[in-house]
């Protein structure tokens, strides 16, 4: 446990200010507990520090680096899956008050955000001058895109895999870094906007990287533009095959913004309104009247000619697929377009039911069948059994989505726990360890639970050697994220 | 009920973090979190902390009661997180202030002389309760008679809070206006219990419910009007934990247009101005009523209604809620300035809030600095620590615009005392 007398918390006072640092448990808890880690181990930080700059954070690096203690970088804190969890104690460093949007870059279609800015303030912000991010559509809006990056894979809404253009990073050792173009001195300003400078992209390196190579402090992020035609649209699919065929040759068409897939019961679980969601009987009629697959997609264009096109190429795939368009009404139709519109409350209703763990697989869209029977041949087998609100034992709820556009899907699995049962709560404790190490066997990383650590093992020893190599040499003090990718750095 | 009856609320935030944004328009919804920077602040953290006590992983402490209590309960927090994942986090907060109350440890130290005064006084003020009445012409007069339809429960911010007393005249003007037959209970009327509610007490609560339930039931009045936000709204909620409340309760903003549509209540006269409605939390959020002050507003001719960006659900509270106006004016007075700079941004030439004496109180100290608290307050703030400071000498401390050298070109006017100007 800190004190207020410890030389970090004092030294940290001086350069965030007194209001800012606090080592009250009272404080510390609510950063380190998440949806997924109230059924594992709890660790609890020493400190919470929140810098309002990044020279602040660069402050607080250097006096980590004199003081030994561990740092765990955490954006605007909309964690569900134990990956920000302080294994090592040291300080949670806060990130929301870095929360401006530097410039929105018409030109360019660029935004120059903070670590601190959510993806529905991007969103809003970005709308004024008609351009939007992507990723739309699922995803905790309340969060951020700086957080989801660095979280990489395994993190939800991250549909953003390619489009980072440059950043500005606090390595471990307290200096300020900066990616593409940006690198060249004097051109953070004037040219940040090439994502590569000289030599690899190094963007790479941040990504996914839960802090342990520095703590990301700005991010020059793709914009896309808000045509004169965005167009919700719903395709109905009768099981996993078809909907996997349709979503990968929509996909392929390259005019859609944006496509998710849902299984019937994530899709109630996004339209219900909250009344509904508490009403069993009105839940079950709303999961009755649903398709068994949910395929959404956006049409963004110029004008109506170029729309018919449009839905002309996308009626031929799907019904290739055994889709078919499909229309609703009331809230359902209301609550699946709001989906697209960088509405916080839709866009994480899917986190309505019990907490969950999100299980993950990313491969090719052939081998998405493979991975449902897997997990569900997993379930059947640890007797593992998951109810909706209306009351009716469920399959899991999925998320699909074509990762990077087209190499990869990414299937999500909601493995969901009642937390007031504790024999669920072990169940799912024994079930997510085998889950993580049959998915391994399809190359799925997963950055779930801390789960990340643990696979390692799997890797090819040079890669894990060349990571574990920058690792030290950035970071010799071993400040930054201890135990969060490395069991033992 | 307590905090273990709550556990199927507090085991279940996801944290997802949508009571900390403004789903619409992606701003700020909680003073507290905004103001004091630690997630244990917004409504994500303090479930946190509800949720680390059950589990034994905290303890009651003084560290845990100034974070339940630094909170406006404005219910910003309750109103996203039901939107988005279906749960009211608002009452796990109220359900710890009850606990932290009954162990001693709340509430803040300066809101307690509002409990002393309730319990000894019957009113929150120190006022003698004999007093009420005193700001009608003929108080004997309009004592509530058996037979008659309409009560009038006056409240003790109207009764005797100095500048809400003009509310007070206001309503019974618009009353007589439309030949509503209206009587007041004078000094048969006990606090509605809010103040004391928000604080955590509830057998003191409890006990000025049930006197109110009784008395008013037996006059066998069929609808009972308030112009305060905070009285309406536990008369229509939570009285109903200590009795059974006859009457159908309305807000002036209701009744008025009630009447209005009834042709009873004739708007004649014009206010040519640019306004902005504020949604006071204890009638937006916590009764629904968001409609009315705005169909009645918009029946005034030469209004021009303009929006400011967090209306309805999202409105930025004005500060003073919570007991925040007694223990922490400053901050208070930070949060209304905020809301002032909304609707000066949104172009408004006037502010009107909804019928709430505690929101004009606190604009007033944003802009005028905390003169008026010393009256509102009188020997009540007195007896709190924290609010010494800005009596006497005190009260010349700037205001946050005169802080920033700033004016607010902006009036700020009742709904109440605005529809009495205009019929």
């Amino acid at each position: 446990m800190g004190s207020s007398q410890d030389e970090f918390f004092k030294e940290a006072v001086k350069i965030v200010g007194e209001k800012y640092v606090s080592a009250d448990r009272e404080d510390i808890i609510p950063y380190c507990r998440d949806e997924v880690s109230q059924a594992l181990k709890a660790y609890d930080s020493d400190y919470v520090v929140v810098p309002g700059t990044a020279e602040e954070v660069q402050g607080i690096v250097k006096l980590a680096n004199k003081t030994k203690t561990p740092l765990y970088p955490y954006s605007y804190g909309t964690n569900l899956s134990g990956a920000t969890s302080p294994r090592k104690g040291g300080a949670v460093v806060v990130l929301r008050r870095l929360n401006r949007i530097h410039k929105i870059d018409q030109e360019t279609r660029t935004a120059t955000i903070e670590p601190g800015v959510t993806w529905s303030k991007l969103i809003f912000e970005a709308k004024k001058v008609g351009l939007e991010p992507l990723p739309l559509g699922g995803g905790p809006h309340t969060g951020g895109p700086v957080g989801n990056f660095n979280l990489g894979g395994g993190s939800t809404g991250s549909m953003d895999m390619n489009d980072v253009v440059s950043l500005e990073a606090v390595l471990p050792n307290g200096e300020i870094f900066r990616t593409g173009s940006a690198a060249f001195q004097g051109m953070e300003e004037t040219n940040p906007y090439f994502r590569i400078a000289w030599g690899p992209n190094m963007n790479e390196l941040f990504r996914g990287s839960m802090g342990i190579f520095g703590i990301v402090t700005k991010m020059i992020r793709r914009l896309v533009p808000v045509r004169a035609i965005e167009e919700p649209i719903q395709i109905a699919f009768p099981d996993i095959e078809s909907v996997v065929g349709g979503m990968k040759d929509v996909t392929q068409l390259g005019i859609c913004k944006q496509i998710v897939a849902t299984n019937r019961y994530q899709t109630a679980a996004i339209a219900a309104t909250s009344d509904v969601f508490h009403d069993q009987a009105e839940f079950a009629k709303l999961e009755d009247s649903l398709p068994e697959f949910l395929m959404m997609a956006k049409i963004s264009c110029h004008n109506e000619k170029q729309a018919e096109v449009y839905r002309e190429l996308i009626n031929d795939a799907i019904t290739k697929n055994n889709g078919k368009l499909i229309t609703f009404e009331g809230y359902v139709k209301e609550s699946l377009d709001m989906l697209w519109g960088g509405s916080s409350v839709v866009a994480i209703h899917y986190l309505r039911h019990e907490p969950h763990l999100m299980a993950f697989v990313y491969v090719p869209p052939h081998m998405i069948p493979g991975a449902m029977r897997l997990a569900h041949s997993l379930l059947d087998k640890f007797d593992y059994k998951m109810t909706s609100s209306s009351g009716r034992t469920i399959p899991p709820r999925i998320w699909l989505a074509p990762w990077e556009r087209t190499e990869c899907f990414m299937m999500e699995y909601d493995i969901e726990f009642n937390p007031e049962d504790q024999e669920q709560i072990d169940k799912f404790r024994k079930f997510m360890p085998v889950y993580f190490q049959e998915t391994m066997k399809y190359g799925s990383a997963q950055a779930s639970a801390g789960f990340f650590r643990q696979m390692e093992p799997g890797l090819l020893p040079s890669y894990s050697k060349l990571l574990r190599d920058i690792k030290k040499s950035i970071d010799p003090n071993g400040i930054m994220a201890p135990s969060q990718v490395f069991k033992d750095l | 009920m307590a905090l273990e009856d709550l556990k199927s609320q507090i085991y279940h935030c996801s944290k997802c973090g949508a009571c900390r944004v403004a789903y619409r328009q992606s701003l700020p919804t909680c003073p507290a979190g905004e103001h004091f920077g630690f997630e244990s602040y917004f409504s994500i953290g303090r479930t946190a902390i509800a949720r680390a006590i059950l589990d034994g992983d905290l303890e009651w402490n003084e560290k845990v009661r100034d974070r339940v209590y630094n909170c406006t309960l404005c219910g910003a927090c309750d109103a996203h997180c039901y939107a988005a994942m279906g749960l009211h986090p608002l009452q796990n907060y109220l359900e710890m202030r009850r606990e932290l109350f009954n162990r001693g440890l709340g509430p803040m130290p300066a809101s307690m002389p509002l409990v002393e005064s309730t319990k000894t006084h019957d009113n929150p003020l120190m006022a003698n309760n004999k007093d009420r009445g005193k700001w009608l012409k003929k108080r004997e007069d309009k004592k509530i008679k058996q037979g008659q339809d309409v009560l009038f429960f006056v409240g003790c911010a109207l009764e005797f809070d100095p500048s809400a007393t003009a509310m007070a005249k206001a309503t019974a003007s618009l009353l007589d206006k439309a030949g509503v037959d209206w009587g007041v209970l004078n000094e048969e009327e006990v606090c509605c219990g809010f103040p004391i509610y928000e604080l955590g007490c509830e057998e003191e609560f409890g006990r000025l419910a049930k006197t109110n339930i009784d008395k008013i039931n037996s006059l066998g009045v069929k609808t009972i009007v308030s112009a305060c936000a905070g009285c309406q709204m536990v008369m229509k909620k939570d009285w109903n934990n200590y009795g059974d409340l006859k009457p159908e309760v309305l807000h002036i903003s209701e009744f008025a247009l009630r009447l209005a549509k009834e042709g009873k209540l004739k708007i004649t006269k014009e206010y040519k101005k640019k306004i902005a409605y504020h949604d006071p939390c204890t009638l937006g959020r916590y009764t629904d009523v968001y409609d009315e002050p705005r169909e009645i507003l918009k029946m005034i001719p030469g209004i021009e209604m303009v929006t400011m960006e967090r209306e309805r659900e999202e409105a930025w509270c004005c500060g003073a809620g919570g007991g925040q106006v007694l223990a922490d004016p400053e901050w208070s007075a930070e949060t209304a300035m905020q809301r002032i700079e909304e609707a000066v941004e949104a172009g408004a030439e006037a502010l009107v809030v909804g019928g709430c004496p505690t929101c004009n109180m606190n604009f007033d100290m944003a802009i005028h600095g905390y003169a008026n608290m010393a009256k509102v307050f009188g020997k009540v703030a007195e007896k709190a620590p924290v609010a010494l400071k800005f009596m006497g000498a005190g009260q010349k401390l700037a205001s946050p615009f005169m802080k920033r050298k700033k004016k607010a070109d902006i009036e700020i006017v009742d709904l109440v005392e605005l529809l009495d100007r205009v019929t």
